[in-house]
């Protein structure tokens, strides 16, 4: 037998004898959150001999202790709606009114269900270890307020939010976006009474590495101060502040099938889902110029962040690859970075730990692995309990030419352009005569759209733009649109324009705003990368403004707080490695070793100069 | 974060806080919540004699701020406001604390003690040659002897003032708004955390109809403990100093401030 930890951030795992443990259950279920509450119910109501172990003293994780009372999107359907109704009860007459639901009658329902289910609770307990065989589980060990407690189970359903079980078990993940391995901003929401009702103040307190311990609790500290007010009033008191942080990315596991924005927004989707995601990319990173290509066509050109759309979600992506008796629940599940911006709400992570229980009663009454289950049975069950009802709400793109020409013409283009990029070459005829009219918006909103279709004749107008530094901003979204001239300096970037560089290289040297700035940054390494003749001249343009100590490019990661972080860092780690590529000697590196490094630099260096471990 | 410090203080509650202010770089607070002074904040326990003057200066600077800002006021507390002033304050004053993190093991290899914890980051090791618990529940060697009683409070709104009301199951206590109530309901040493909620729900339920526009804003995460005062011995230079035993925060405060200034002689705990 194999007992596996996690030590100092490594998956250790140990032979030892086999054990017998003296208590046994069907099913564990690590973390009675926003997921893992729901399976805990589910599996209790099948029949099974469950055990949730929570590291707080409720159940509901963001819902209840986070604060975040409030469904965000999702589409209905599920066990989780009668308990809703439950607590909506519980609360009339008893409870104060809440915007959105109230989390101690949401808190109390959820508790109250799992009793009648017979679910054994564990609370202010935390799972540090995983006994397994080879690669099935076989039980856990877990720290409880009466000390180290162990036991035997059949299935290990990880709803930790985060992955942390699976960590511990030694399964992969990823972590984190491609370009610095960072996660999207953190939050610690705050609940004040105002007007009447319980509100929810949620903001983003920074950038966190939540699979290190000391990076989280110095983060805790720093979105605690947040709360902080001269003088509190008696229209906003505090409730509460959140006893968990709001973590809206983890660790994502490698599972049997990884989803991918990608796929998903070229038309590749799953034939057999198990519930439906309905969101839009909602990431809080504000730092778009190190997003990937395909995320700033579609906000940083398109302006699409608020765009919703469902998304299918496959039972395999719930099975963390190699293992067995191990099933994943909620926003740890096998996507990509991008994906795991979306696939996070509250309605589809309570989906998926009733997808989890029933897979687990399905796999423990037929005495099968999760992976033999017949996807037909596995549908059946989550259609009874009208989990899986097959509703979802499209995402309609324009097909009709004056309709599209129409919103190009607007204030709001961002369906237009997506919708004339995945018209492809049939309208590029029309966009580019369009290019010359007199209508500003429409010239510049069918530059962007033949700019995603990399159609070249779009340059002159993008050139155009940043000529005239044109700081307009569409309104597609509510939040994420971007100035035109950013979205202009990224096409040019994108296009390695090199009649742009010297244009750019006057922007780069004003004193502009951060995202102006990051992009112009970006778009000249690109420009360089492209044309090697122009390296020097960019490189000794970059360096003449980020090569001095005093140089700093303060990025705001909240919208009402003052929470910054300074960029100059970050961006010397990106030119330092681009200028080592082209072969331009440069003193970055001393200018760097003289400044501090913010989390995020420091994984943005591990990420470019990754120390290789010694054989 | 270092491997090796003098004391290990088990809870960030106000004596916790208090303890490591005494010696700040070889302190480290090990807190399994990420809550600072949850015994008070979490448990919606505004506590009682305030207006008691506090001993130490740091005693009165943080009663000090608690008025300036407005949580504090003739003896009344928003209780709830003083966890920002709390991460504020270690922030301040660079208190070593690991939030979110448990203990899971402590052995004594050659007179000092070796401590497993376990985080985000897994488990690791650390020495130290004193450990301080300030939990009730004695967290680094589970035992409820010190607890004397247990409540289950809810944070209430009330739109009108009801004076000097009194309850047969459960009290009611004043905040620092004439709006914030507290409910205190007296529970079981040992009543788990499903059981004493089913308590406390059902009494406000049946609640006296004079009541009935009174509602509860939130329940408690921590039970409102009332401890008797350490510090108890568990093994040589491992103390038990729960922060549940005194009256209220700043009182917790000080019992830490002035724990290491001349050692109070340790109590037989049965």
């Amino acid at each position: 037998m194999l007992l596996s930890e996690l030590k100092d951030r490594k998956a250790v795992s140990t032979n030892i004898k086999k054990k017998n443990f003296e208590n046994n259950y069907d099913v564990v279920v690590a973390g009675l959150g926003v997921a893992g509450s729901i399976a805990a119910i589910s599996a209790g109501r099948h029949g099974l001999k469950v055990l949730g172990i929570e590291k707080l003293s409720c159940m509901g994780g963001a819902a209840t202790a986070g604060g975040i009372s409030i469904y965000y999107y999702g589409l209905p359907g599920g066990i989780f709606e009668e308990i809703d109704e439950k607590a909506e009860k519980i609360k009339t007459g008893n409870l104060t009114a809440a915007r959105g639901f109230h989390p101690d009658a949401k808190k109390f329902a959820l508790e109250r269900e799992a009793v009648k289910a017979g679910v054994e609770i564990a609370y202010n307990s935390a799972v540090t270890a995983v006994f397994r065989e080879g690669g099935t589980v076989k039980g856990i060990r877990w720290i409880s307020p009466e000390g180290v407690r162990e036991a035997g189970c059949r299935i290990l359903i990880d709803a930790s939010g985060d992955g942390e079980v699976c960590a511990v078990a030694g399964c992969d993940f990823k972590y984190g976006r491609e370009f610095d391995g960072t996660t999207q901003p953190y939050s610690h929401a705050r609940v004040t009474f105002r007007d009447g009702r319980n509100i929810v103040n949620n903001f983003d307190a920074g950038h966190i590495d939540p699979a290190d311990g000391d990076d989280f609790s110095a983060k805790v500290i720093n979105a605690g101060i947040l709360h902080l007010k001269d003088k509190f009033q008696e229209d906003d008191k505090i409730i509460f502040t959140a006893l968990q942080l709001g973590q809206r990315e983890g660790r994502l596991i490698t599972g049997d099938e990884t989803l991918s924005l990608k796929d998903f927004f070229s038309g590749k989707v799953t034939k057999e889902p198990v519930f439906y995601e309905y969101s839009n990319y909602d990431t809080h990173a504000k730092d778009w110029f190190c997003e990937s290509e395909l995320i700033q066509d579609w906000v940083v050109v398109a302006g699409l962040w608020g765009t919703k759309f469902s998304i299918p979600v496959p039972f395999k992506s719930m099975l963390p690859k190699g293992f067995n008796g191990l099933i994943t629940a909620g926003r740890c599940i096998s996507m990509e970075h991008e994906m795991a911006q979306c696939l996070r709400m509250q309605r589809a992570m309570q989906k998926s730990g009733e997808v989890a229980a029933w897979a687990a009663a399905i796999a423990i009454k037929n005495n099968i692995t999760l992976r033999e289950i017949p996807y037909a049975e596995l549908l059946k069950g989550l259609k009874a309990t009208n989990c899986f009802n097959g509703e979802i709400i499209e995402t309609h793109w324009l097909s009709d030419r004056s309709e599209l020409k129409a919103q190009l013409s607007s204030e709001k283009p961002g369906y237009a352009v997506w919708s004339a990029k995945l018209m492809g070459e049939d309208i590029k005829g029309e966009l580019r005569q369009w290019l010359s009219s007199e209508d500003k918006h429409l010239s510049r909103h069918s530059a962007f759209a033949l700019g995603l279709l990399n159609d070249k004749t779009a340059l002159p107008v993008l050139r155009e733009i940043v000529l005239e530094r044109d700081k307009f901003i569409p309104s597609t979204s509510r939040i994420g649109s971007q100035k035109r001239l950013c979205s202009a300096i990224y096409l040019l970037g994108k296009f390695g324009d090199g009649e742009s560089a010297e244009e750019l290289l006057t922007v780069f040297r004003e004193d502009t705003e951060t995202d102006i700035l990051t992009h112009t940054f970006m778009a000249l390494l690109k420009i360089g990368s492209a044309i090697p003749e122009f390296r020097e001249k960019i490189a000794n343009g970059i360096i003449e403004k980020i090569g001095s100590n005093k140089f700093s490019a303060m990025y705001k990661v909240d919208r009402t707080y003052d929470v910054r972080e300074d960029m100059a860092g970050y961006m010397r780690i990106i030119a330092i490695k681009k200028f080592d590529e082209w072969k331009i000697p440069h003193k970055l590196r001393e200018t760097l070793e003289k400044s501090e490094l913010t989390m995020r630099g420091k994984a943005l260096m591990n990420q470019m100069f990754p120390i290789r471990e010694k054989e | 974060m270092n491997q090796n410090y003098e004391t290990l203080i088990i809870g960030a509650g106000l004596t916790g806080i208090g303890l490591a202010c005494a010696d700040k770089e070889n302190s480290l607070i090990i807190e399994r919540t990420i809550s600072p002074g949850s015994e008070y904040i979490n448990a919606f326990n505004p506590g009682n004699d305030w207006q008691e003057e506090p001993l130490t200066s740091g005693g009165k600077n943080l009663k000090k701020e608690l008025e300036d800002r407005n949580i504090l006021c003739d003896g009344k507390v928003h209780i709830s406001a003083l966890s920002p002033v709390l991460y504020s304050f270690i922030k301040t004053e660079k208190l070593n604390v690991l939030f979110w993190t448990e203990i899971t093991g402590i052995e004594k290899v050659r007179g000092n003690f070796e401590v497993e914890i376990y985080n985000a980051s897994g488990l690791r090791k650390i020495k130290v040659k004193k450990i301080i618990d300030t939990s009730p529940e004695r967290r680094s060697a589970p035992d409820k002897s010190s607890i004397i009683s247990k409540s289950i409070n809810a944070l209430l709104h009330c739109e009108k003032e009801i004076s000097s009301f009194e309850l047969k199951n459960g009290k009611l206590l004043n905040g620092r708004f004439p709006s914030e109530k507290y409910f205190s309901l007296p529970v079981e040493v040992n009543d788990s955390w499903p059981d004493a909620r089913k308590k406390l729900f059902a009494a406000w339920e049946k609640r006296p109809g004079k009541l009935s526009g009174w509602l509860i804003a939130a329940t408690a995460s921590e039970f409102a403990y009332s401890s008797a005062k350490g510090p108890f011995e568990i093994k040589n230079n491992w103390l038990h100093l729960p922060s549940a035993a005194y009256s209220n925060p700043i009182q917790s405060f000080e019992a830490g401030v002035n724990f290491f200034k001349g050692e109070q002689q340790c109590s037989c705990q049965n």
